[in-house]
């Protein structure tokens, strides 16, 4: 059995999944940032080397696209998630799911 | 109108923290996200702050990539200078191979503790060896200073190695945390 994502990990597969076609750096940015709070500001930081992290893995592959103007010009990112992503992600919540369904919730606290 | 873009000294900073592979993408998606949302939701001045802000969130992967460096750096030290005394044997000469040991000790077990982010006790080991080689530092660099023969490679590595010590003592805590919420 692979190892399990992180939750920070599930949260950047996830969004990679949800923004689809259009998944280059700044609309997962977004995406995790509407995820987590839309109120705070999330790490780019953080969510970059995640995504570095994550294609080192094979997890996700990404390739670049042209710039526009709105960027300055600059490149795009755009990533997908990969076969071993996404068999990762199924797991991970195959997983949890098995877990929760194997506990009473919310749970009983002893004082 | 002129459009309000982010300071040029902040995305130089960013460029700088960044990647080559990455450089032109990310700041094209930090430079995009302040001109078409942060600033008609903050206003420039918080804009400004907000784009501070995630330019310093790549600070932790830049330091990262410097600890990999300098342990390279004492690692090679270490090793050359146990040769040496290997090799010269003058007198004393078993007590730096001790130091030799210590500082080629620490720079693996950082490394380890770096790349293996699984073991907690390679963690603490390494922090805990850190005292060891910030004295072990400082008590060189005081000889070197106070003596005679000024020895200028002496006084590089233990420059070297209390770099060494800052960057895993800045680190590695907040590595422990990131692999405890991982786990």
């Amino acid at each position: 059995m692979a190892a399990l994502l992180g939750t920070f990990e599930q949260i950047v597969l996830l969004a990679v999944l949800a923004t689809g076609e259009d998944a280059y750096g700044r609309a997962i940015l977004r995406a995790v940032q509407m995820s987590l709070d839309p109120e705070r500001s999330v790490s780019a930081g953080a969510v970059y080397a995640t995504l570095d992290r994550l294609e080192a893995e094979g997890l996700v592959s990404s390739r670049l696209d042209e710039g526009t103007p709105v960027r300055g010009g600059r490149v795009r990112r755009f990533y997908r998630l990969t076969s071993s992503g996404t068999s990762a992600l199924a797991e991970t919540r195959s997983t949890l799911e098995k877990m929760w369904a194997g506990v009473h919730w919310p749970a009983e606290v002893t004082r | 109108m002129n459009r309000i873009e982010p300071p040029k000294w902040m995305e130089g900073t960013l460029k700088s923290l960044l990647h080559d592979r990455q450089r032109e993408s990310v700041s094209g998606d930090l430079y995009e996200e302040f001109c078409e949302e942060q600033v008609p939701r903050l206003g420039a001045t918080r804009a400004r702050l907000w784009y501070l802000g995630q330019v310093l969130s790549f600070v932790p992967q830049r330091l990262t990539f410097l600890l990999n460096l300098v342990c390279f750096f004492t690692l090679s030290s270490g090793t050359w200078l146990g040769m040496m005394d290997l090799r010269l044997r003058h007198p004393g000469y078993a007590g730096r191979e001790l130091i030799a040991g210590l500082i080629v000790g620490q720079a693996a077990v950082t490394l380890a503790a770096l790349h293996l982010r699984g073991p907690r006790w390679l963690r603490i080991l390494a922090l805990a060896g850190c005292a060891a080689i910030v004295w072990l530092a400082l008590h060189a660099l005081l000889l070197t200073l106070r003596g005679a023969d000024f020895e200028g490679y002496i006084l590089l590595i233990s420059l070297g190695l209390l770099a060494q010590a800052l960057l895993t003592v800045l680190i590695l805590p907040g590595l422990h945390r990131q692999v405890a919420r991982q786990a």
